[in-house]
């Protein structure tokens, strides 16, 4: 029997007895069988003594019950580390943060709380997915849409928990800034509600964000201090109609241009649906044209021998080979939403912008009225920009190899960069050279994502195979990535439990003053260090 | 216990090696004690209902990617016998949404697919509390196929049988899944393991999923 760290044989037993007393006993799982559900399938420690595994796992139907377990837990110090649906593939999954932890598995806590269409949002149990929140509002014909992430398997709620994101407007692709009022369970057992929330017979929660005093929500993201039993969500309303329109600059170092333009046109929330960058030098259609099944052009063999060139993409040479050849640079899809009139106008207020940058041209996609048919949603590629959850992220084509080893999954270096074309150039060289030091597999130009609105996110997905040392060469590359960006100032914004403890370490201003600080409150509200010890590098007294 | 068998070339199947794989543990079967379901709970939910164990060589469904030819072998076999079949390409989205999500809790789903909808199908089917009961892959190279196959002992040996009287793979999978269905499922997940195989072999993986009796603390 696997036991959680310092604890003995007898009192893991007896808790584990005291579990099955407060959920049942077909809920605790403690078989090897069961208990492999609960590793990490995308595990960069796969198979190493390092393997972040559980000794347990407990399935709870409702908060009470997960206040009662966390009583018991913090009797006998046991660690416990609750998961959603634990699909946050690349960042963990269903996998504890510290081996020998007891999962607190909360998918059977899968009930819609509230939703209400007047005042557009949602409260959900950690259990909630996306494919069951929008199965919900179609069969209940509102006119609400959702965010989501891709693949649309997992957690509401445990998206929004981990700083996920999605792809439709802006106030909605930051799942946890779209969120509104939390029910926690506290390491102590309390209670306790944020926000509006935490008056009783609250008529607000889902209202208005901040609360009284101190708004305490932050506090319970990417971190370990309590169970999310309950969490509200703003939704958007179904818009009436979706449009892409796409511009063309002709150079490469338009890019700073067109990024500071875009930047306004956000800032003055002209634009807010996901813009996406792309480039014909590499014969990809830009995103609308692909999504309407347009099929990659052939790349000129000029500038194929340029971009696979084995010493890296010399892109002042591709600029003036695709100038050369008439291929703009860069290509820019805006999607927006809404009446048709407001979306005319947004698009020519894009246009009106960029014809600063010359050369510019202005393609403006059909208007497609919503929602999509059945026959319509079958012909679009890409579902997420309509709110509809799909798998088809797993559809990437053949699976590959990496050194010799089959891949069998991903991990993502996620660094944060500034919004400027200048930070996007240096990111996109930098991350190509280290790729090709390393042959990682990957495309020849990578872009920058511009989920966030004030900053792009440069995430690089790096291969996960299961053998140990190639694994462990691809470990010693995420140190090196994550050395070089903190060289530049540029944070990562999530990361799998294996590198918790090395990000949160780049975090050091003033002598590591914030971790300091997260430290202080989880000793306080967590004597015992029993919720999810070591999650994003934040570790109790007695394990630092 | 889990047995392992890598076999290379075809037309003949040649067993080359046989490796057991850690015991993955007793099974422990016992019947799940059902829990409520109200009105509103949503459909997609890991809730497990009380439900008796399925009948003998059950199957709910047979996937299969009719764009390959093994795939259309391997449907064609199972709509023989009179299994009810569906086809897959790159995204089993829909399929999972509309149709096994509601059923497969009831019966096996089994299936011949690309890697990437075997293995979302396969995360989707652990949180509904089914098990993975067959993982093989099957590598489908210029002149040879090569197989790594993990399943519970009379399953393979359902697959091993045929091979020995000369069946196709398509032909062996229809028996080891059978065989695999006809029995209380064996909760166990694979370590994915791999095996040799040509350069440019293109990858198909069979599995079998199928609804677990949780056993007790």
């Amino acid at each position: 029997m696997k036991l959680p760290h310092n604890v003995s044989q007898a009192d893991f037993k007896a808790a584990l007895r005291e579990f099955a007393n407060i959920v049942g006993d077909q809920w605790v799982y403690t078989s090897d069988e069961d208990l492999e559900l609960y590793r990490d399938s995308y595990s960069i420690l796969w198979g190493e003594a390092d393997e972040r595994t559980a000794s347990a796992a407990v399935a709870p139907d409702n908060a009470n019950q997960v206040v009662e377990l966390v009583k018991i837990a913090s009797r006998y110090r046991i660690p416990i580390y609750p998961i959603a649906t634990g699909k946050n593939l690349g960042y963990g999954g269903s996998a504890p943060a510290i081996a020998g932890a007891v999962v607190l598995d909360l998918k059977r806590m899968n009930r819609i709380v509230e939703i209400d269409e007047r005042h557009g949002y949602v409260v959900v149990e950690p259990g909630v997915s996306y494919f069951d929140l929008y199965n919900h509002i179609q069969e209940k014909g509102l006119k609400l849409w959702i965010d989501v992430p891709s693949p649309g398997w997992g957690s509401v709620m445990g998206n929004a928990l981990d700083g996920g994101v999605g792809v439709t407007l802006a106030p909605y692709r930051n799942h946890f800034e779209a969120h509104c009022g939390v029910e926690v369970v506290l390491p102590n057992g309390r209670m306790m509600r944020s926000g509006m929330g935490a008056m009783p017979g609250a008529k607000t929660w889902q209202q208005f964000k901040p609360g009284f005093g101190p708004h305490v929500d932050g506090l319970f993201k990417q971190s370990n201090y309590g169970v999310v039993t309950k969490m509200g969500f703003w939704l958007m309303p179904a818009p009436e109609n979706f449009v892409t329109g796409t511009v063309k600059v002709p150079k490469y170092r338009d890019l700073i241009a067109l990024v500071d333009i875009i930047g306004k046109l956000e800032q003055s929330k002209i634009v807010q649906g996901l813009w996406n960058l792309s480039s014909p030098t590499t014969g990809t259609p830009p995103f609308a044209a692909h999504d309407a099944g347009a099929p990659p052009e052939p790349v000129d063999p000029a500038i194929e021998a340029i971009l696979n060139d084995p010493a890296g993409v010399d892109m002042d040479r591709l600029d003036v080979t695709a100038q050369s050849k008439g291929l703009a640079f860069w290509a820019c899809d805006f999607n927006f939403y809404g009446p048709e009139k407001l979306i005319k106008v947004q698009w020519e207020c894009v246009c009106d912008a960029m014809r600063a940058i010359p050369g510019a041209t202005f393609k403006l996609g059909a208007i497609r009225s919503l929602p999509l048919s059945p026959e319509d949603q079958a012909k679009t590629r890409d579902l997420g920009p309509f709110g509809i959850p799909t798998l088809k992220t797993f559809d990437l084509g053949p699976m590959f190899s990496y050194e010799g080893e089959d891949v069998v999954g991903h991990i993502f270096f996620s660094p944060v960069i500034p919004r400027t074309g200048e930070a996007a150039i240096e990111a996109m060289n930098l991350f190509a050279a280290i790729g090709r030091k390393y042959k990682l597999p990957g495309p020849p130009l990578q872009f920058p994502s511009t989920i966030f609105e004030r900053a792009f996110l440069f995430a690089v997905g790096l291969p996960v195979t299961r053998s140990p040392a190639v694994n462990a060469k691809l470990r010693d590359i995420i140190r090196e990535l994550v050395a070089v960006s903190a060289e530049r100032g540029w944070g990562e914004y999530r990361t799998a439990p294996a590198f918790y403890d090395l990000i949160m370490g780049t975090y050091s201003y003033n002598d590591h003053a914030l971790r300091e600080f997260l430290e202080t409150i989880k000793d306080a509200v967590d004597p015992n260090g029993i919720m999810s010890p070591g999650r994003y590098g934040i570790r109790s007294h007695h394990v630092r | 216990m889990i047995d392992i068998f890598e076999m290379m070339d075809r037309p003949a199947l040649k067993l080359t090696r046989r490796r057991a794989i850690a015991c993955l543990g007793a099974t422990g079967l016992g019947l799940v004690v059902g829990s409520r379901l109200t009105a509103s709970a949503p459909p997609f939910g890991g809730r497990q209902t009380a439900y008796a164990p399925p009948a003998a060589g059950t199957l709910y469904k047979v996937v299969y990617d009719a764009r390959e030819a093994e795939g259309r072998a391997f449907g064609a076999r199972f709509a023989a016998a009179g299994f009810p079949t569906v086809t897959v390409e790159d995204d089993p989205t829909w399929l999972w949404f509309d149709d096994l999500h509601h059923r497969w809790r009831t019966a096996g789903v089994a299936g011949l697919t690309t890697p990437a909808v075997a293995f979302s199908l396969k995360l989707m089917a652990e949180q509904a509390g089914l098990r993975t009961v067959i993982w093989g892959r099957h590598w489908i190279g210029p002149s040879r196929t090569s197989h790594v196959v993990a399943a519970t002992e009379p399953a393979l040996a359902a697959w091993k049988g045929q091979a020995e009287v000369g069946a196709t793979w398509t032909e062996s999978l229809h028996g080891m899944i059978v065989a695999g269905a006809a029995q209380p499922a064996t909760p166990a997940r694979f370590n994915h393991a791999s095996g040799a195989h040509e350069d440019g072999a293109r990858e198909m993986v069979s599995w079998l999923l199928a609804p677990v009796l949780k056993g007790s603390v």
